[in-house]
């Protein structure tokens, strides 16, 4: 926290060290989000470009009362949603697009370091996009249910639910065996 | 099986091939951004000083308390003593020395940024305490929506103190072992204590002379108002004719650009039930157990440090920003040579080496980039190097190169 302030000063300062120290610190836990939120690497990079874009350009007045990281990670959910929503409108997309915007052949998951982490991927892409959204930030993404309520603008109770049933599903998807 | 825990853990796991990842790609528009921002001047270096040390919240109300600690206890009455007046105020001061327990609504102007905007604002805050112990604060205002109603509970016995979020439900009980205040009488280290000072600094206003200004009305209540003036600072109190208690005090500078501090709802040695300072969080809130962002030694090098740089600001404010050329001219703010050495030298090992070398900052220079003050080693330290910079901030230093580059 002490040194997120810090980093956060240099920044201000136009530090670039402080914005690679940042990236160092928080890359691979804003990365695994994205990707699991888009399910698409290339997206997820564009992703986190633009999340790091919008770090410095509000450096100068950012504060951060807990942590960088679930500002971050927040405002990583937040682009993913984004990005997800043009898809949507594009004439080429596929209605379904939303809700599951990846293939069942998921290219991402060839680049996930733990075999069985890249089937859970899979079988994350299965889920309902907002039980996804849930369970990655509140897992990957270390956010917890009231941060993740006030960034969905949803009760704290609608996050738990979704949690559960994002839970429940994956179990049932990865106990049958079919991604393991 | 897979259990709920198996799937958090495999979730956990996932991290994508860093060969796969363009770092250069994700970070190229931040760092165009950043050489945007380069060219830009730096705003913080337009700031006046007093502005620049408010830009932390801690270090700001750290900065607040001992600066009005020191105008306040700078106090020299030159108006002449009024019998009666001055037996009435040195008895409503008296009851305030002897409080067991102290509440109040504090109330001050103070600059602000809250992460999208800054300027000025009105904090109300409610302080209690209840010796010997427990000391609770309550955020009455905030330009910050997500901090109104945050309460700060904190036990000096056993050095817990519990933050209450109601807007965000969270509550972050903190282990306060490492925290150290420093003795301005001596320099030397004391664990953070039951704040109680400004029970103590009113009663330094009792041996001075007051004005009796007579009744007047209050909230709807007949009170006694006295008045005692130093320099440019007034001081004016408000005193129940009952039960000759102080209900409410406030400090103006009518001359200088200083905002009023008011203290209102004065409560003293009424009954503060131990609930209100319990460290237990509310049910339904998300509770956390925050650790120490500091060692033991950092902790002890950074607070004398901090009290240096305090002082060193205290100095500047008073001769027009210009700061010591060595530490031993902080005699004029009350640094004595004993209070230097016991500041500069380890409290296991006072006779041992200084721990901390001063440079003036350079003429033009920004403070907030500008390190004054610097933890002295002989080998680069594992846990990084503590400095402190003009503005009034310290900074663990965890790259070699950037001290150095900063030392240059």
């Amino acid at each position: 926290m002490l040194e997120d302030r810090i980093l956060l000063r240099r920044l201000r300062a136009a530090d670039s060290d402080a914005l690679q120290l940042i990236y160092e610190k928080y890359a691979d836990d804003l990365l695994a989000v994205a990707a699991s939120l888009l399910s698409d690497i290339h997206a997820a990079e564009d992703c986190l470009s633009d999340v790091f874009v919008r770090l410095v350009g509000n450096a100068g007045s950012l504060k951060i009362r807990f942590n960088l990281k679930a500002y971050l990670m927040c405002c990583v959910a937040n682009r993913a949603r984004d990005y997800l929503r043009k898809q949507e409108r594009k004439p080429d997309c596929q209605p379904d697009t939303f809700e599951n915007p990846a293939k069942r052949d998921n290219p991402l998951a060839r680049l996930i370091e733990d075999e069985q982490a890249a089937a859970l991927l899979d079988a994350l892409v299965q889920l309902p996009y907002q039980q996804r959204e849930v369970f990655v930030l509140h897992v990957r993404g270390g956010l917890n249910f009231p941060r993740i309520a006030g960034l969905l603008d949803v009760s704290v109770n609608t996050v738990r639910s979704r949690y559960r049933y994002s839970v429940d599903k994956l179990r049932s998807l990865l106990n049958k065996g079919e991604l393991l | 099986m897979k259990s709920s825990k198996d799937i958090e853990r495999l979730a956990k796991n996932i991290r994508i091939k860093k060969n796969a990842v363009n770092k250069n790609r994700i970070l190229a528009g931040a760092q165009a951004a950043l050489n945007e921002l380069k060219d830009t001047e730096s705003a913080y270096s337009k700031r006046n000083i007093w502005r620049i040390i408010m830009q932390s919240r801690k270090i700001k109300l750290t900065a607040a308390a001992i600066i009005i600690f020191a105008i306040i206890l700078g106090i020299n009455f030159v108006v002449t003593p009024i019998d009666g007046a001055n037996t009435a105020f040195a008895a409503a001061m008296d009851h305030v020395k002897q409080a067991r327990t102290f509440s109040c609504i504090r109330i001050m102007e103070m600059a602000y940024e809250d992460g999208e905007n800054e300027g000025k604002f009105l904090f109300k805050s409610k302080r209690m305490f209840k010796e010997p112990n427990l000391e609770r604060h309550v955020k009455l205002t905030s330009p910050t929506s997500r901090f109104v109603g945050e309460i700060t509970i904190t036990d000096y016995g056993k050095r817990q103190c519990l933050v209450i979020n109601p807007v965000e439900k969270t509550a972050v009980l903190s282990d306060i072992s490492y925290e150290y205040n420093i003795d301005p009488g001596t320099g030397r280290l004391v664990q953070t204590q039951l704040y109680t000072r400004l029970r103590d600094k009113l009663l330094d206003l009792a041996a001075g002379a007051v004005e009796d200004i007579g009744m007047v009305t209050l909230s709807g209540r007949s009170v006694r108002m006295l008045r005692s003036t130093k320099d440019n600072r007034v001081t004016t109190v408000w005193i129940d004719p009952e039960t000759k208690l102080p209900v409410q005090i406030e400090h103006t500078w009518p001359e200088q650009n200083h905002p009023p501090i008011t203290y209102t709802e004065i409560k003293i040695d009424t009954e503060l039930n131990d609930s209100l300072f319990s460290l237990k969080p509310p049910e339904d809130y998300t509770f956390t157990e925050g650790s120490s962002n500091y060692s033991d030694a950092q902790s002890r090098i950074s607070t004398k440090m901090r009290h240096l740089l305090l002082n060193c600001f205290i100095y500047a404010s008073e001769r027009n920003g210009q700061y010591p050329k060595k530490l031993s001219e902080l005699k004029a703010v009350g640094i004595t040579d004993q209070i230097l050495k016991n500041l500069l030298t380890s409290q296991d090992n006072p006779n041992g080496p200084v721990l901390m070398r001063y440079r003036p900052p350079r003429e033009g220079s920004d403070p907030l980039r500008e390190m004054i003050l610097y933890q002295i080693f002989e080998k680069w330290p594992a846990d990084g190097a503590i400095v402190g910079f003009a503005d009034g901030h310290i900074e663990i230093i965890l790259d070699k190169n950037h001290f150095e580059e900063l030392i240059k």
